[in-house]
């Protein structure tokens, strides 16, 4: 019996290892191979990053809703991939399918890997698909980042932004009156509101200034943008005089001034605003959805531009998506057919009651009556007006990363201009860069 | 033989052992209480000793209800349990095996085959994920739970364990055996797998804990949401922004129950008496 | 020796077919999907692989190697990770073999205990991580708040380059120790019972019993288990992604994380695979004196 057991398991252990010798190279996969389903109409694949959550089960509806109003003439199959928080498992997903073949005809890719991906050739350009009235119906920002070497890429169905939230109540106490959407503070004016708010018990801001990863860049490069500069020059590779500009510096600066004032914490603690342990906060759009659950009178802010010269900037992103090269001619069309009804402006409204996260159109702001009042008409007038893309570069993770390496280095106890030199150094030498 | 530990001496201990526990406890008693939560109190509670006090709500089991209704937790811990069961099983055959011969069995090259599977033992997982897919892809076993078991079942840390255990066994016990004309075959399976149970205990629930949180492999081979394994469905409950904290928490609670349930399945291979260890203090 | 295993060669005995059977299955399967994998990253070593583009990877010969002899990182990365290990160890062997032996006793509700001890191991590293950084939060986390009431500190802990990677250790030998704990734990039952009781009649003392029973009855364990846990420390990656990203100032940057990163995040899989070669010699070169270390002892 067990002799039995154990040459079972042989076999089946040999018939897998000469699998491995006859494999050989493998042809690219099942994608490619049959356009047509049985009832005439074109089959596509699409890959998204959300499963069992709300947005997850949105795009499940959504492709039915795409399936039912082209029967007959396109079907598309939706795979959704869990990841973790930072994307890991749904990216080495893609990675493994880009080296092994696989790649779906569609998938999604965070707004900030576009570069990369496009500069790959994993990714094909869309433009030609959209109108020109189409595109221009998008948030600017929205083009900024789905473009590489002027050509479009990617398209987002949702949009992200960035201001600051404040408590009503200290406000008031302290005799503050908080900047309109269309006037944003100087961080001059926002560090003396944070010095009258800062108490024993309550810091005046709080940065989430202990993020390791990309939220310091998605965060603070808006203060960067907006003294007219960036992280990395235009061509999207050379760093150096940027990521160490004075710009970057006198950002860098500041939020040294804001902790060493003892006005904003280096290591906040978790949810310190809403537990009315900070008197304003940094942070997304999706921050409202978790502030209801707090017994907090809140109010938003535009984020803060440089000084009375600079122009106002914010943060923006999401994800989107992107045809990949693996999607084959006869199936073009069709791709680019549901690309564009995941990012209509039906879908981008849906997707506001899925992750309550700002639409990427503004005819899909048109329908959403919380963004035309206080306090989320800040976000809805950010997007339209002020907000600036993430560099869309092949570099950008390396760019981030050392970005905000280089913030952590300062706030424990680096020097800003050396801790930023030295970012460049190391971006330099990670991208092979001069 | 033994004496009875005096009643003085057994409360010495066991306050001793409350303490201990305590230690390694509170991250476990933290994840259960806060379960019983809603997010203000858990961030109201985090910096004191509040943070292990239960604060009931009204409706206790909120956060377990949610997490069901919003995931396919106990279909995906089905899952998990099934492939992992496969891979234990075969897995304790073949390891223990390899492991045995490598203990007591002469055969040609043995110490270069073994300096080669403690070599092997040293390559991080990520160095090799990205080679390991191909085969896994080359061989057709993407999207099927073959590809999480076939790649799991050999393991040199296993058949290092098993060696070193096997090589304790006093040679005695095997040489009246063969004596009396009995298989190889049979020595292993009859006389010294019954003798080293505990070693197998313990090789289940290390392997167990690690392939229960394992997450980027599984998603890597898996694409269909209906196969999903623990750690996928779990992942979920991360990614909606803002997260909810006592609904992480409910979650990561219901799936560490099969884990103690395992654990303390398992207990009956460790039962020691005083005698055979002579730590009485 | 080595003319009699020649003489077998032509005629392997039956015991020999047994051997070779019984490893057969593993190191079938070892060699598919360990071994060849890991030449595969080995090749890629000698290549610009990126992840993002598989067709454009050409030989580029010894340009990976050159540039990691510059990487300053990287360096810092070896030296953290080797002060990790040396601390780590001793400190988890230490700590598993204590609570193995405190567990190993005939009282009521033990089996409670054990479970208690085990308890961080059954939670994934992701996971206490995240809660170890509560903890370790330097404005009011619980550390600090306990330390503080007995009147010591407050101390910054993970955002200070000082002791950062202490905090990382600590951590790491709390969560890691249950593990050990078991396998020392099933190896103590493999010691005899009547050893213990000829030396209670001969008047040894626990201790006495400690020395010279316990311990070189766990002898083949023990080499295991440090082993084992030496590989592992070499592999830290969890605790620094989930707690540091690296920080503060590369303090807690490892091999293993700087792989990843180089490989997975900024997609050069070609350098990335330069790391881990270089990484897997430099341990092998360790485990190898080790092991040579701890046989020489097991013969004596």
């Amino acid at each position: 019996m067990k002799k039995k057991v154990i040459s079972a398991l042989m076999a089946t252990v040999m018939a897998a290892g000469l699998l491995v010798g006859c494999g050989g190279k493998d042809s690219n996969d099942a994608s490619s191979e049959t356009a047509k389903n049985a009832d005439g109409s074109t089959e596509i694949s699409i890959w998204v990053h959300e499963t069992d959550s709300p947005e997850g089960q949105l795009y499940k509806k959504l492709i039915d809703d795409f399936n039912k109003e082209n029967e007959g003439k396109y079907h598309a199959t939706l795979t959704q991939i869990a990841r973790s928080g930072d994307a890991g498992g749904y990216d080495d997903k893609i990675n493994a399918a880009i080296s092994n073949g696989g790649l779906p005809d569609v998938f999604t890719i965070d707004g900030v890997r576009v570069g990369e991906f496009a500069d790959a050739g994993a990714i094909v350009p869309l433009g030609e698909y959209y109108t020109e009235d189409d595109l221009a119906d998008f948030n600017p920002s929205i083009i900024q980042q789905g473009t590489y070497k002027d050509e479009l890429y990617t398209v987002g169905c949702f949009d992200s932004s960035v201001g600051i939230f404040y408590n009503k109540d200290m406000f008031e106490k302290a005799g503050i009156t908080p900047a309109t959407k269309e006037d944003p503070w100087t961080l001059e004016e926002l560090t003396d509101a944070a010095k009258k708010l800062t108490t024993d018990d309550c810091y005046g801001i709080t940065m989430s200034l202990d993020a390791t990863d990309e939220t310091v860049i998605y965060f603070f490069l808006p203060l960067i943008q907006s003294q007219g500069s960036n992280v990395i020059a235009d061509d999207g590779v050379t760093a150096k005089g940027y990521l160490n500009g004075d710009a970057a510096l006198n950002t860098v600066s500041w939020i040294k001034d804001m902790v060493d004032n003892g006005y904003a914490s280096a290591t906040p603690e978790e949810n310190s605003f809403e537990l009315g342990k900070a008197a304003m906060a940094i942070n997304g759009s999706w921050a409202p959805a978790g502030l209801a659950d707090y017994d907090i009178n809140w109010g938003l802010m535009p984020m803060a531009k440089y000084d009375e010269e600079s122009e106002a900037a914010s943060a923006c992103g999401s994800w989107t998506f992107g045809m990949s090269k693996d999607c084959p001619d006869e199936k073009k069309e069709a791709a680019a057919e549901l690309i564009k009804f995941m990012t209509s402006t039906d879908a981008d409204a849906q997707m506001y009651g899925a992750n309550s996260m700002p639409p990427a159109r503004q005819s899909a702001f048109d329908q959403i009556d919380a963004f035309k009042e206080a306090p989320l008409d800040v976000f809805q007038y950010q997007l339209a007006n002020t907000a600036q893309a993430r560099p869309v570069s092949v570099n950008y993770a390396v760019l981030s990363n050392q970005f905000a390496t280089a913030v952590q280095n300062v706030l424990t106890g680096m020097d800003p201009k050396e801790a930023l030199d030295e970012a460049v150094t190391q971006y330099n030498f990670q991208t092979d860069t001069e | 033989m033994q004496k009875r530990m005096s009643v003085p001496k057994k409360i010495i201990n066991y306050i001793v052992l409350i303490i201990i526990a305590l230690v390694f406890m509170f991250p476990l008693i933290w994840m259960v209480v806060s379960s019983f939560k809603n997010d203000v109190q858990i961030f109201t509670d985090i910096s004191s000793m509040k943070a292990f006090v239960p604060t009931f709500m009204e409706d206790i089991f909120i956060n377990y209800k949610q997490v069901v209704q919003k995931l396919p937790l106990l279909q995906a811990m089905l899952h998990s349990f099934g492939y992992i069961s496969v891979i234990i099983l075969i897995s304790l055959i073949v390891n223990s095996m390899a492991g045995y011969a490598f203990a007591r069995l002469k055969f040609p090259k043995k110490n270069l085959i073994f300096s080669i599977i403690l070599a092997v033992m040293i390559i991080p997982a990520q160095t090799v994920m990205l080679p390991q897919f191909s085969i896994i892809y080359k061989m057709g076993f993407t999207n099927s739970y073959m590809g999480l078991i076939l790649p799991a079942i050999a393991s040199p840390m296993y058949i290092f364990l098993f060696r070193q255990q096997f090589l304790g066994i006093p040679e005695s016990i095997e040489e009246a055996a063969k004596l009396d004309g009995a298989s190889q075959v049979r020595i292993f399976f009859q006389l010294i797998v019954p003798l080293a149970k505990p070693i197998y205990a313990t090789v289940i629930i290390l392997q167990f804990i690690a392939l229960w949180n394992d997450f980027v492999w599984p998603v890597m081979v898996i694409s269909d949401t209906s196969k999903q394994t623990v750690q996928m469905a779990l992942s979920s409950l991360f990614n909606i922004k803002p997260v909810n904290y006592g609904n992480v928490m409910a979650g990561l609670t219901i799936v560490t129950i099969p884990v103690l349930i395992l654990f303390l399945a398992l207990q009956k291979y460790y039962v020691a008496g005083v005698a055979s260890t002579g730590a009485k203090n | 020796m080595r003319a009699a295993s020649k003489q077998k060669k032509h005629k392997l005995t039956k015991e020999n077919w047994t051997g070779l059977a019984f490893i057969a299955p593993a190191v079938i399967l070892l060699f598919v999907f360990l071994f060849v994998p890991f030449v595969m990253t080995l090749g890629y070593s000698f290549t610009n692989y990126n992840i993002l583009k598989p067709d454009a990877m050409k030989f580029v010969g010894l340009k990976n190697f050159i540039k990691l002899a510059q990487d300053t990182v990287f360096r810092k990365s070896i030296i953290n990770t080797f002060v990790f290990v040396i601390l780590v160890v001793p400190l988890q062997v230490g700590l598993g073999l204590g609570l193995a032996l405190l567990i190993n006793k005939k009282l009521k509700g033990i089996s409670i205990f054990r479970m208690a001890f085990f308890a961080p191991t059954v939670l994934s590293l992701v996971v206490v991580s995240i809660l170890w950084s509560y903890i370790y939060n330097p404005n009011n986390g619980l550390l600090n708040s306990l330390l503080g009431s007995v009147g010591i500190g407050p101390f910054k802990f993970l955002n200070d380059p000082g002791t950062a990677m202490l905090c990382i250790v600590i951590l790491s030998a709390w969560q890691g120790c249950g593990f050990q704990m078991m396998i020392f734990l099933s190896g103590l039952q493999d010691i005899p019972a009547y050893l213990y009781e000829a030396a209670a009649v001969d008047g040894a003392t626990p201790f006495q019993q400690f020395l010279n029973i316990t311990l070189p009855g766990l002898k083949n364990i023990t080499t295991f288990i440090s082993l084992s846990i030496v590989v592992s420390a070499f592999q830290l990656i969890v605790q620094p992604m989930m707690m540091t990203g690296g920080g503060p100032q590369n303090s807690t940057m490892t091999i293993v994380y700087e792989i990843y990163q180089t490989g997975f995040k900024y997609n050069q899989m070609g350098y990335g695979s330069a790391m881990a070669l270089v990484f897997t010699v430099m341990v092998l070169v360790i485990t190898l004196i080790q092991n040579k270390i701890t046989s020489k002892s097991n013969e004596e």
